[in-house]
C-alpha cells in the first residue's frame, strides 16, 4: 500500500553557538540537521502502523511527507493501489490518501456539510454519491446534531470528528493520523479508536502516530518507534516487548529510548 | 489546471470572505457611511468657518488718547455695517495685555499714536496661535486700510478737480472661456479620480490578499488545503480570481459612494449657480467606459502584486510589513502623477500606476488620445502578465507552510553566521544596486555640481566599495565571483581589437543618434563638461581609469558573477548585466549604446573569464574619449571623430573598419571559433 524507502527530510534550525566563548542569545547560528534520516517502512492493508517517538523525533515530518505534502530531500514514497500497481502522479497520490494533523484545521465559516460537498466537488464525486456518503459518515461518526452547524461553534471533540469526516469523504485505502486522539476525552477517542479499528476490518491501511502507549499496545499491529529521526525499533509490540523484555509498552518505549541516550525534551 | 478545481476553490474563497464579517464591514462600511459621513463634516466645516467671521463677536481693547479713541470706536462700530463685523469694545481690569489675550477674555488690543491731532500709527497686538484672535486682527487690519484709502482718497479729491475723470477705468478687462463646462468639471475631477481609484484598488486588494494567502496558514486551513490533491497553480490561481473579485466588488461600492456625493455636489451647485444648466454629464460616459476595464487590468496586477509579496511571507504580520511601504510608493505615484502636473508621455505610458493616474485624469478631462489609451492598455495588461506569472511561480505551498523564508535576501543574517564561498542571493542584488544608483547618482551628483571632480569620484567610491564591503560581509570567493583570474595573453590581444572597434561603430552610432534625435544631444552634454573641467591627466584617472575599476567590480565582478553561479541561462545573465550597466548611465542616448558596449563586454568577460580583459576594455574605451576632448590634435585626421556628419561613403568605410576589428578580435580571442582555440592545450604540453 505505502512504502517509504530511505527518506530524509533536512532542516535549517537555529543552534546557540558558544564556542567563542560568549553564551549569549545572540550567538546562533543557522544549522542544517536531518528532521528525519534515512527511514524506511511499509504498511499494508488491513493494517494498522503505529508511529511512536518522543515529542520532536520526527513524527509528524515522516508523515507529512508519507502524505505528500511535503517532498523529501532523499529517498522516495512509493504508494500503491488496490490492484498493486505503483501511482505516480501527485495528486493522484493524495486521492489515495486521508490525512489529518492538529495542524490541519478546518474553514471555520463553513459548516461541516458544506465543506464536504466542496471537496467532494474537488474529487470529482459526483452529486448522488456525495449524498450517500454525507449520509454514510454522518450515521459513523454521529454528527447528526452538528453537521449543519458552522465549524467555529464545534467542540474539541466535535471539530476532529469534522475533521475525519473530511478524511473519508474520498474513500481512501490509507489514513495517515498524527495524533488523532490528542488532547479529547475518552469517549471521543474511544469513538476514533473504533473508527481506526473498523476501518482495519475494511481492508484499509492505517498509519497513525500517538503518545498512548496502551491505545497502540492494544490497536496497533506493528510499531515503528523512531527516534532523532532515526529508527530504532520496527516489529510488532508483541515482539518489541519480548526484545526489551518487559510487559507493557511503555516501558518499552523507556527502555529503547534510553538506550539510545535518553531523551532531551522531558 | 482542472477548471473544475479551480472554480469549486473560487467558490469557497469567495464564501469564506463574504462570511467574515469583519472584512465585510470593513469594505461596505467605510464607502457607503464613512465616505458620505466625511464628506458632510468637511461641508459643514466650511460652511461654518465662513459664518464664523460675521457671526461671533470679537473683544478688542483700545489704547489710546480720547480723541484717538473716538475715531477707532467709530471705526468698529462702522464695520459692523460695512463688513457685518462684530466688535465689542472692553475695558480691560488691567494693563497686562498679553496675559488676557491669553486667558481669552479679549481678542485683540489696538494702539493708537495721535500724530498732529491726527490719527497716527496703529499697532495691534494679537495671538496668531489662537484661530479667533488671530481673525480678529485680519479682520481689524482690514477695517483700517479701508479708513486709510478713504483718507487718500478726500486728499486727493481736494487737491485735484478733476479727481472724478482721473479714477474712471481707463480700459475694461475682460474674459472668455474656451473650457466648455464639461472639461472644467472633468478638470476638478480627473484631479480627484485617479487618487480614489488606486486607493479604492489598493485597499480593497492588500486587506483580502494577506488574508487569503499568510492569513490562511496561519489559521491552519492551508495545510488541510493541500492535502486534497489540487495543484500549486488551481490553488493561487484561485485565490488571484477571488481577491480580484472582492477588491473590484470594493471598487464598485466605491465608486457608487463617491457618485452619490459627486450627484449631490452637482446637483446642489446647479441649483446655486443657474450657469451650470447647460453641463450633461453624458460627455463623460466615454470616459468611465474607457476606464472601467483598465481598472480592471489595475486591479488585477494589484492583486498580482501583492500576492507575490504576500506568498514570500510567513506571517500576516511580515506580510502587512512589506505590503504598507509598496502601498506608499504606489500613492506616491499617484500623487506626484496628479498633483506635480506631469506630462503625460510615451515613457509615462508604460510605468505602472503612473500610467493609470495620468490615463484617468487625461479621460476625465476630455482628451481622448487613441495612442495613449492603447498604449495604457498594452502596458497595464503586460504587467499583469509579468504580475501573474511571477505569483505562480513564487507560489509554493511547501515552502509556504514549511521553510524559512525570505531566502534571496543573505544581508540579514550576522557575519558569522556566514558560510564561506557564498553567493549573494537575488534580492541582496536588487537591494546593493538601488542603493548604489540612488547613492551614486544623487550623492555623487550633489558633489558634482559643487565641486565637480569630487563628485565623479565620490560616485565610482561607492559604486566600488557596496558590492565590495556587501562581499566581504557575507564572505563570498572573490576570485570566483569576481572572476579574479589572470588574463590569457590571446585576450589582452583580441581586447585591442574589440575596443577600437566597438569605439569606431559606436561614435558612428551616437553621431547618427543625436542627429535623429537632437533632443536626446541636451541631456548629453553635462557629460561633456564634466570631462573639459580637469586638465587632461585628472581626466584621463577620473574618467578613464576610476570606472574600468569600480563599475567593472560592479557589473562585471558581482552582477555578472553572481548570475553566472545562479539556474539562469548564460545568455540572460550577459543581457541583464548588459541593460543594468546602461541603465546605471541614467541618459537616454547613453542606454542604446552602452546596451551594446555592456553586450560586447558581457560576451569579452565570458569568453576571456577574466575580469582583468573587461577593465582593460573599460580603461581604453573611456580614455579614449578623454583623449578626443583635449588632444583632438592627435586625430585630425580622421574626419568621424571630429562630431560631423560623415557622408554615405565616409560611414561605411568606418563601418567596414570597426566591424574588421571586432571580428579579427573575435577570431583571436573566442574560445570556441579563434584561431588560438585548437593550439592553446596542445602548445602546453610541449613544456
Amino acid at each position: 500500500m505505502i512504502k517509504a524507502e530511505n527518506v530524509s527530510k533536512q532542516f535549517i534550525r537555529n543552534v546557540r553557538n558558544d564556542e567563542k566563548g560568549k553564551a549569549s542569545f545572540k550567538r546562533r547560528t543557522k544549522e542544517e540537521f536531518y528532521a528525519v534520516n534515512g527511514v524506511s517502512l511499509e504498511a499494508k492493508e488491513g493494517e494498522i502502523l503505529g508511529i511512536l517517538g518522543p515529542n520532536g523525533a520526527g513524527k509528524t515530518t515522516l508523515l507529512r511527507m508519507l502524505s505528500c505534502i511535503m517532498e523529501p530531500t532523499d529517498g522516495n514514497i512509493e504508494i500503491y493501489d488496490r490492484d498493486s500497481n505503483l501511482i505516480t502522479d501527485m495528486v493522484e497520490k493524495k486521492k489515495h490518501i486521508g490525512y489529518l494533523s492538529g495542524n490541519t484545521k478546518l474553514y471555520n465559516r463553513f459548516s461541516t456539510r458544506e465543506l464536504l460537498w466542496i471537496l467532494a466537488d474537488i474529487y470529482g464525486i459526483s452529486k448522488e454519491d456525495t449524498e450517500s456518503r454525507i449520509e454514510f459518515i454522518e450515521n459513523v461518526l454521529e454528527m447528526h446534531s452538528f453537521i449543519d452547524n458552522r465549524i467555529e461553534k464545534l467542540s474539541t471533540g466535535q471539530t476532529q470528528r469534522a475533521n475525519i469526516a473530511r478524511c473519508l469523504i474520498h474513500t481512501p485505502d490509507i489514513y495517515i493520523f498524527d495524533e488523532p486522539t490528542l488532547g479529547l476525552d475518552v469517549i471521543s477517542s474511544d469513538a476514533i479508536v473504533n473508527f481506526m479499528k473498523k476501518e482495519k476490518e475494511n481492508n484499509k491501511c492505517v498509519l497513525y502516530s500517538t503518545h498512548y502507549m496502551e491505545e497502540a499496545q492494544y490497536l496497533c499491529d506493528r510499531i515503528f518507534m523512531i527516534y532523532k529521526g532515526q529508527k530504532i525499533a520496527y516489529g510488532t509490540p508483541a515482539e518489541l516487548m519480548e526484545a526489551t523484555s518487559t510487559d507493557n509498552l511503555r516501558d518499552t518505549f523507556k527502555v529503547l529510548i534510553n538506550k539510545e541516550g535518553g531523551s532531551d525534551e522531558f | 489546471m482542472n477548471f473544475r478545481i479551480v472554480k469549486t476553490l473560487l467558490k469557497k474563497e469567495l464564501t469564506d470572505i463574504f462570511r467574515d464579517t469583519k472584512t465585510i464591514i470593513i469594505m461596505v462600511a467605510i464607502p457607503l457611511i464613512l465616505y458620505p459621513l466625511l464628506f458632510l463634516a468637511s461641508v459643514l466645516i466650511t460652511s461654518n468657518m465662513l459664518k464664523e467671521s460675521t457671526e461671533k463677536t470679537y473683544n478688542v481693547s483700545i489704547v489710546a488718547n480720547d480723541s484717538d479713541r473716538a475715531v477707532v470706536n467709530r471705526l468698529l462700530d462702522d464695520a459692523l455695517e460695512k463688513f457685518e463685523y462684530h466688535f465689542e469694545i472692553v475695558e480691560p481690569d488691567s494693563d497686562d495685555y498679553e496675559k488676557l489675550i491669553r486667558k481669552n477674555t479679549i481678542d485683540a488690543v489696538i494702539e493708537a499714536k495721535s500724530d498732529n491731532g491726527e490719527l497716527g500709527n496703529i499697532t495691534i497686538y494679537s495671538m496668531s496661535s489662537l484661530t479667533k484672535s488671530d481673525t480678529c486682527r485680519s479682520m481689524i487690519e482690514k477695517v483700517f486700510e479701508d479708513y486709510k484709502d478713504e483718507i487718500t482718497e478726500n486728499k486727493l479729491r481736494e487737491a485735484l478737480d478733476d479727481y472724478d475723470s482721473l479714477t474712471s477705468e481707463p480700459f475694461e478687462i475682460t474674459s472668455t472661456n474656451y473650457s466648455s463646462k464639461e472639461e472644467t468639471t472633468g478638470m476638478l475631477v480627473g484631479n480627484v479620480m485617479p487618487f480614489m481609484m488606486v486607493i479604492s484598488v489598493l485597499i480593497g486588494v492588500s486587506t483580502i490578499a494577506v488574508d487569503i494567502s499568510v492569513g490562511e496558514k496561519e489559521r491552519g486551513t492551508l495545510e488541510t488545503l493541500i492535502t486534497i490533491p489540487v495543484n500549486n497553480m488551481e490553488i493561487v490561481i484561485a485565490k488571484f480570481f477571488a481577491t480580484t473579485v472582492i477588491a473590484m466588488f470594493s471598487l464598485s461600492l466605491n465608486i457608487f459612494s463617491f457618485g452619490l456625493i459627486g450627484f449631490y455636489m452637482f446637483h446642489s451647485a446647479k441649483i446655486a449657480s443657474e450657469s451650470m444648466g447647460d453641463f450633461s454629464l453624458i460627455s463623460f460616459i466615454p470616459s468611465v467606459l474607457i476606464m472601467i476595464p483598465l481598472m480592471v487590468l489595475f486591479t488585477m496586477f494589484i492583486s498580482a502584486l501583492c500576492l507575490c509579496i504576500d506568498f514570500t511571507a510567513k506571517s500576516v504580520k511580515e506580510a502587512n510589513n512589506y505590503t504598507t511601504p509598496l502601498m506608499l510608493i504606489l500613492v506616491m505615484g499617484t500623487g506626484a502623477a496628479v498633483l506635480m502636473n506631469m506630462k503625460f508621455n510615451y515613457v509615462y505610458a508604460l510605468i505602472p500606476v503612473l500610467n493609470i493616474s495620468l490615463l484617468i485624469k487625461d479621460l476625465f478631462m476630455l482628451k481622448f488620445d487613441a495612442t495613449m489609451i492603447a498604449l495604457v492598455f498594452g502596458a497595464t495588461i503586460l504587467h499583469t502578465m509579468a504580475a501573474v506569472f511571477a505569483m505562480t511561480k513564487i507560489f509554493s505551498s511547501e515552502d509556504i507552510l514549511f521553510s524559512e523564508g525570505l531566502k534571496s535576501f543573505k544581508l540579514f543574517e550576522k557575519r558569522s553566521n556566514m558560510k564561506e564561498g557564498q553567493i549573494p542571493g537575488i534580492g541582496d542584488i536588487v537591494f546593493m544596486f538601488v542603493l548604489m544608483f540612488l547613492l551614486s547618482n544623487f550623492v555623487g551628483g550633489y558633489i558634482a555640481i559643487e565641486h565637480g571632480f569630487l563628485g565623479v569620484i565620490i560616485s565610482q567610491l561607492i559604486v566600488f566599495l557596496i558590492p565590495v564591503i556587501y562581499s566581504w560581509y557575507i564572505k563570498v570567493d572573490f576570485k570566483n565571483l569576481y572572476t579574479l583570474n589572470a588574463p590569457k595573453a590571446k585576450d589582452v590581444i583580441g581586447v585591442l581589437f574589440f575596443v577600437f572597434g566597438a569605439y569606431i561603430i559606436n561614435t558612428l552610432f551616437g553621431t547618427y543618434l543625436i542627429q535623429w534625435f537632437p533632443k536626446l544631444a541636451e541631456t548629453n552634454d553635462n557629460l561633456g563638461s564634466m570631462i573639459g573641467m580637469g586638465g587632461f591627466v585628472p581626466s584621463l584617472i577620473v574618467i578613464g581609469m576610476l570606472p574600468a575599476i569600480a563599475e567593472e567590480t560592479a557589473f562585471r565582478g558581482f552582477l555578472y558573477g553572481t548570475l553566472k553561479n545562479k539556474k539562469i541561462p548564460i545568455a540572460v545573465t550577459m543581457i541583464i548585466t548588459a541593460l543594468v550597466f546602461a541603465a546605471y548611465h541614467m541618459n537616454l542616448l547613453q542606454f542604446i549604446y552602452v546596451t551594446l558596449l555592456g553586450l560586447l563586454m558581457s560576451y569579452i568577460i565570458y569568453n576571456s573569464n577574466s575580469i582583468f580583459i573587461t577593465a582593460i576594455f573599460h580603461l581604453i574605451n573611456n580614455s579614449l574619449t578623454v583623449i578626443i576632448q583635449f588632444k583632438s590634435e592627435w586625430l585630425e585626421k580622421i574626419p568621424l571623430l571630429q562630431n560631423e556628419t560623415p557622408g554615405l561613403s565616409d560611414t561605411l568605410i568606418l563601418l567596414g573598419i570597426g566591424l574588421a576589428l571586432l571580428v579579427i578580435g573575435f577570431i583571436i580571442s573566442d574560445n570556441k571559433f579563434g584561431i588560438f582555440s585548437h593550439s592553446k592545450p596542445s602548445g602546453k604540453t610541449l613544456e
